[in-house]
């Protein structure tokens, strides 16, 4: 081809208008020739559609991520095609950035590993998969359903896991659907916070946290057993502030954190001993007379006995020697901490992931409210919160179908669940612990489960006890999993159905830290034939009704922009100072009240009081003071800790190969006296295991990772079967049943040894 | 256009576009009929290419062989690249369009087969420079940047079938094929 | 002294997150191992406790850059309104003289395009009137865009420990060094 001809090609190319001229040869030669082609069109005369020209459209999306920052982003799209992202700029929180893991989405979004259409699997686990139609996915799912109904009389046979895979408020869709098709085995609860939630509950009859961008106004900052430098990134700006301002900043935890690395000083504490180093904290501000006794007679009920505990049990000696930590740190921190106001303690949900957890945090709320820094600009007992979350769940509440049966006796409800009881006839779902799916799953029966639908979740990958799981798995008659990647679950399904990412569909999104609310915009056509989970529940509505009329009463038709419009009230807007959910596309909203918790001194317990003693707590069964709790006793020779890493979200971004430029692979790490003992060296291969599974992997020795410790980061790598849980059992955290539907599970509460592979 | 290559470029195309077994064996008995020498595809187990071509091709496990261009030309493997808007372009520049434009990228193998298809028909037909000169720069400009590579891939992946290796072995005789004929053609 | 652009790199602030890293990838979608902008722990002879301390770089835009110097096509050019320093990939016959010069690391061998590249440092994006993207999404500032003809540079540090001290080539960065904690360990083990 002579030369002038392709260059002549590439600029027509780049430009629609020469595109169209160099065009004009075809209906000067005459279209009406047959065109061979199946599956391209001709286009019409007309210019179709937007033709993009240099610039980008943008677009609102909000990370739908479990994690405290719930960023609001901008999506740059050209030629349909979504190129970069950036953080919302006109939010003080988000401040125009994400983190590594948020800047990576356009990977996600555009990875050729993206499961693309419904597959059927040939033989679970094998490896085979077929491709079939949405029509025929859900067809053999609505076959299989009915037929549960048939064999049972209910649909408890059908089970749903799910959890924070995607927080877009649609997406309790999920929810909604199960409902319609009747009552349903549901895995309630939570791995995440539930003993904590319980705590603050007890304690102030609500978990609600300051707005953490008043945390400037601290004087005094314990970070306890949180680690926000890695899981919280955006609010570490405010800490510095407040450093700035000249606060102290005391960071507590069994590892030196990247977060331990920025503060003034660092404790290096015993794994699970909270508790005692709190209460040795009390009791010496209780000696010293540093009491804030206004507060403290005016907002509060127990407080004497609480004293009298502390008097007669704790000394600053005992807490040193549970915790570790040296008497006199504790007694000067004590005394900062409660001569410093406002003072503030964060409390991390890592830290009470513990048989003992709950109690840990009532110590600590204590610590807070005994120095009167409950109900204060820049003071608080921080956990989270769930004030912004007071949408319609339209999506979540669906009808159960005329003549459903289900379960006799009460229903757990998650913490998300908003829903109130509906008055009518008893039936309820089953539910079961999340916690211990494994187990759940393997002794259900009258009737067992038989059907399992996995959404938002990767328990393969994220549950404990992952041996027993896989057994669980073997047990069921169909698997279906929702998802966007080939993971552990997915390699256990029957049934995969690939679902929308953030850009690909309309929701709404709030947080659990912050107080401020982002629209999600569709800013792309889903790739293949990804549909939103609420498109997936309309498409299985419409075929059971098919094949069994007033089967599911979810509705046949949805949009997803309209279900999201029909999630805001007028709470929501008054709330956020909106008049319509549109204002949302011009950027995040602000909370303008319920920023301030306590302030008013009405608390949500049944005295109206702070409750240093709570007799609820009492009567659930554990003390109603915030006495000490022992730890789990070690099982074996070292405390294993599987906390969470910046460059990840539980299975999600690791496996994309942009962050495998950054993170390679996995470590565990130990201390070099550990390692030595074992004749383990830098970067050997190790076999890590316990009493539950073991795990091959590579060590990274260090001294952050104390002498009686080793460290993993629970993860999914692409090509990499490393998976922590394999060593995590299932022990239950001491709370979690009264507000979050279960008991929460002792993640850190596990241990095990190592020995060179 | 000789028949019979048109015949075996939709038959390779469908190949690429199938989404069962059963549109599998459809292709290749058309490929198999070609020149007129009927081969034996009686004793090919459907499913089980079926299986391969999925590991291969589709899913829902990360593929050994994406079939598409913008894997192979970018400077990092990705879909909905620079070179899929570029191969967009062009189509709209022979009056084109893929009807699912935005779900499926513009440069799956299939598509591109189809354009091939397209083009050449075009090319035939009627009258005028501009259709063989797109048709060149199609072959030249793009499907040799990517082609090679994606046979390559495809052919050095875990998993194989006889009714894939029957399919890449048509696809890279017609790919070298049209290469000699459009270097001829400059003369 | 006339404008120049470069990074202030503030070791005490940085948090190691990466998001400038993974920014500058999702702008530029760079090929698997061409990594613009890296972010180095300090070795634990500078900072004791491993990972925990970091320094992010990129292209230093010198004032005398030897890249520009030992280009034998003049792919190389160096901005006069503001200093920084562009390549020209067009122009680039992949010689390899750069990457083999550039005391930093900052230009790559892109195995795909056969070609030098390095950070941009987002020109076009500042000629719209945007920051780097890199600094425009670090969570707590600690990448900041500072023109060196004007900043106020007392307290910054201009060859940090680990930094490969050029004063010929004259890199623009400027540093903040990483403060440590008061360390309490336990007294049990």
């Amino acid at each position: 081809m002579t030369q002038w001809k392709k260059n002549e090609i590439e600029k027509a190319m780049d430009c629609p208008m020469t595109r169209r001229r160099f065009m004009k040869w075809l209906t000067a030669a005459g279209v009406a020739t047959a065109m061979p082609c199946s599956f391209l069109r001709s286009q019409a005369a007309s210019a179709a559609g937007i033709v993009y020209e240099g610039g980008y459209e943008t677009f609102r999306n909000a990370c739908p991520r479990n994690c405290y920052d719930s960023c609001g982003i901008v999506t740059y799209v050209k030629d349909g095609v979504a190129q970069f992202v950036e953080g919302a700029p006109e939010s003080t929180f988000t401040n125009g950035g994400l983190c590594v893991k948020g800047h990576s989405y356009i990977r996600q979004q555009y990875s050729p590993d993206r499961i693309k259409y419904p597959m059927i699997q040939q033989g679970r686990g094998s490896g085979n998969w077929k491709r079939i139609s949405w029509e025929e996915a859900m067809t053999r799912i609505s076959e299989k359903l009915i037929e549960i109904n048939e064999k049972d009389g209910s649909m408890l046979g059908l089970a749903l896991t799910k959890y924070s895979g995607n927080f877009g408020i649609t997406n309790y869709g999920v929810e909604g659907m199960f409902s319609s098709l009747g009552y349903t085995t549901r895995m309630v609860g939570t791995p995440c916070w539930p003993a904590g939630i319980d705590a603050q509950n007890y304690d102030m009859g609500n978990m609600w946290c300051n707005d953490p961008e008043d945390m400037v106004n601290a004087r005094y900052i314990i970070l306890w057993g949180v680690n926000p430098a890695w899981c919280s990134v955006h609010t570490m700006k405010y800490i510095y502030e407040a450093k700035k301002r000249g606060a102290k900043v005391l960071c507590i935890d069994p590892v030196l954190t990247q977060t331990a690395a920025k503060a003034d000083e660092y404790w290096q504490t015993k794994t699970s001993e909270d508790g005692a180093l709190a209460l040795g904290m009390a009791r010496h501000i209780l000696d010293k007379g540093l009491v804030d006794q206004d507060w403290v007679a005016n907002n509060s009920v127990g407080f004497n006995e609480f004293a009298d505990y502390l008097r007669k049990e704790v000394t600053v000696e005992w807490a040193a020697e549970k915790s570790g930590v040296p008497a006199d740190r504790i007694t000067q921190v004590a005394e900062e901490f409660a001569t410093n106001n406002p003072a503030t303690i964060w409390i991390g949900y890592g830290m009470q992931r513990h048989v003992n957890g709950g109690a840990s945090v009532r110590a600590i709320d204590a610590l807070v409210a005994m120095t009167g820094n409950v109900g204060k600009v820049g003071g608080g007992a921080r956990y989270g919160h769930l004030m912004t979350w007071g949408f319609n769940y339209h999506a979540m509440i669906q009808q159960t179908p005329k003549g459903a049966k289900g379960y006799l006796g009460p229903a757990a409800k998650g913490e998300f669940d908003f829903t109130k009881k509906a008055d009518g006839p008893s039936y309820s779902n089953r539910t079961f612990n999340i916690n211990k799916t494994a187990r759940e799953l393997l002794n259900a029966t009258d009737p067992p489960v038989r059907a399992l639908w996995v959404s938002c979740k990767n328990p393969l990958s994220q549950d404990f006890d992952r041996n027993k799981l896989v057994e669980a798995f073997k047990k069921m008659e169909m698997v279906v999993v929702v998802d966007q990647f080939f993971n552990q679950t997915v390699e256990q399904a029957d049934i995969v159905l690939p679902v929308t990412t953030l850009f690909e569909e309309w929701t709404v999104n709030v947080g659990y830290w912050h107080y401020w609310l982002s629209i999600n915009e569709q800013s792309v056509k889903p790739l293949h034939e990804a549909k939103s989970n609420i498109e997936i529940a309309a498409a299985l509505s419409k075929k059971m009704n098919e094949l069994k009329p007033g089967s599911c009463t979810f509705p046949t038709d949805t949009d997803t922009k309209e279900w999201m419009s029909k999630e805001f009230n007028k709470g929501i807007y008054d709330l956020f100072g909106l008049n319509s959910w549109e204002d949302l596309k011009k950027g995040m909203h602000k909370a303008k009240t319920n920023l301030l918790p306590w302030a008013d001194g009405k608390f949500g317990t049944p005295s109206g009081k702070y409750e240093f003693k709570s007799d609820l707590c009492s009567k659930h069964g554990f003390n109603a003071l915030p006495r000490y709790v022992e730890g789990r006793k070690p099982y074996d020779k070292l405390r294993l800790l599987t906390p969470h890493t910046k460059f990840g979200l539980h299975s999600q971004f690791i496996n994309l190969d942009w962050m495998e430029d950054f993170n390679p692979q996995p470590y565990v790490y130990m201390n070099p006296g550990t390692a030595r003992s074992r004749n383990i060296a830098e970067g050997d291969m190790v076999i890590v295991k316990n009493k539950t599974g073991k795990v091959t992997i590579a060590a990274s020795l260090t001294d952050n990772v104390p002498m009686d410790a080793v460290l993993m980061y629970e993860a999914w790598f692409k090509n990499n079967d490393y998976n922590c849980q394999n060593l995590v059992d299932d022990t239950s955290a001491d709370m979690g049943g009264y507000k979050a539907g279960a008991p929460g599970v002792a993640i850190h509460s596990q241990f095990a040894d190592v020995v060179k592979a | 256009m000789d028949t019979v290559k048109n015949t075996t470029l939709a038959a390779l195309r469908n190949f690429f576009l199938a989404r069962s077994g059963e549109e599998l064996n459809a292709a290749c008995i058309t490929l198999a009929n070609h020149n007129g020498k009927t081969k034996d595809l009686g004793d090919m187990d459907w499913e089980e290419a079926e299986f391969a071509f999925n590991k291969l091709f589709v899913g829902p496990m990360a593929l050994q062989a994406p079939p598409y261009a913008s894997y192979y030309i970018e400077a990092e493997p990705q879909l909905m690249g620079e070179s899929t808007l570029k191969v967009r372009r062009l189509y709209d520049m022979a009056g084109l369009v893929s009807p699912l434009q935005g779900h499926l990228p513009d440069d799956h193998l299939g598509v591109e087969l189809d354009a091939a298809l397209g083009l050449l028909s075009m090319a035939e037909h009627l009258d005028a420079e501009e259709p063989s000169a797109l048709w060149h720069y199609f072959l030249h400009e793009h499907l040799q940047t990517w082609l090679p590579q994606f046979l390559n891939q495809a052919r050095n992946a875990e998993t194989g079938h006889p009714a894939v290796d029957l399919a890449l072995d048509h696809l890279e005789a017609w790919f070298n094929d049209q290469e000699t004929k459009q270097e001829g053609f400059d003369q | 002294m006339t404008k120049q652009l470069g990074f202030f790199v503030d070791s005490e602030r940085c948090i190691g997150c990466f998001t400038c890293a993974m920014a500058c990838k999702n702008q530029y979608h760079q090929e698997k191992g061409v990594v613009w902008r890296k972010v180095y722990p300090l070795k634990e002879e500078i900072y004791p406790h491993k990972e925990r301390a970091f320094y992010s770089l990129a292209c230093n835009h010198c004032e005398n850059p030897t890249c520009l110097n030992v280009c034998p096509v003049k792919a190389y050019y160096k901005r006069e309104k503001d200093g920084l320093v562009v390549h020209e990939q067009e122009k680039c016959i992949g010689c390899g003289n750069c990457i083999r010069s550039c005391p930093y690391g900052a230009p790559q061998y892109n195995p795909v395009l056969k070609k030098a590249e390095k950070c941009s440092f987002c020109h076009q994006r500042i000629d719209d009137g945007r920051l780097p993207i890199c600094v425009l999404s670090c969570p707590v500032d600690a990448i900041q865009m500072i023109d060196l003809a004007e900043v106020d540079t007392t307290g910054m540090v201009r060859f940090a420990p680990g930094f490969p001290k050029q004063p010929s080539l004259n890199p623009s960065v400027r540093f903040r060094l990483p403060k440590l904690p008061v360390v309490v360990r336990r007294e049990d083990l």
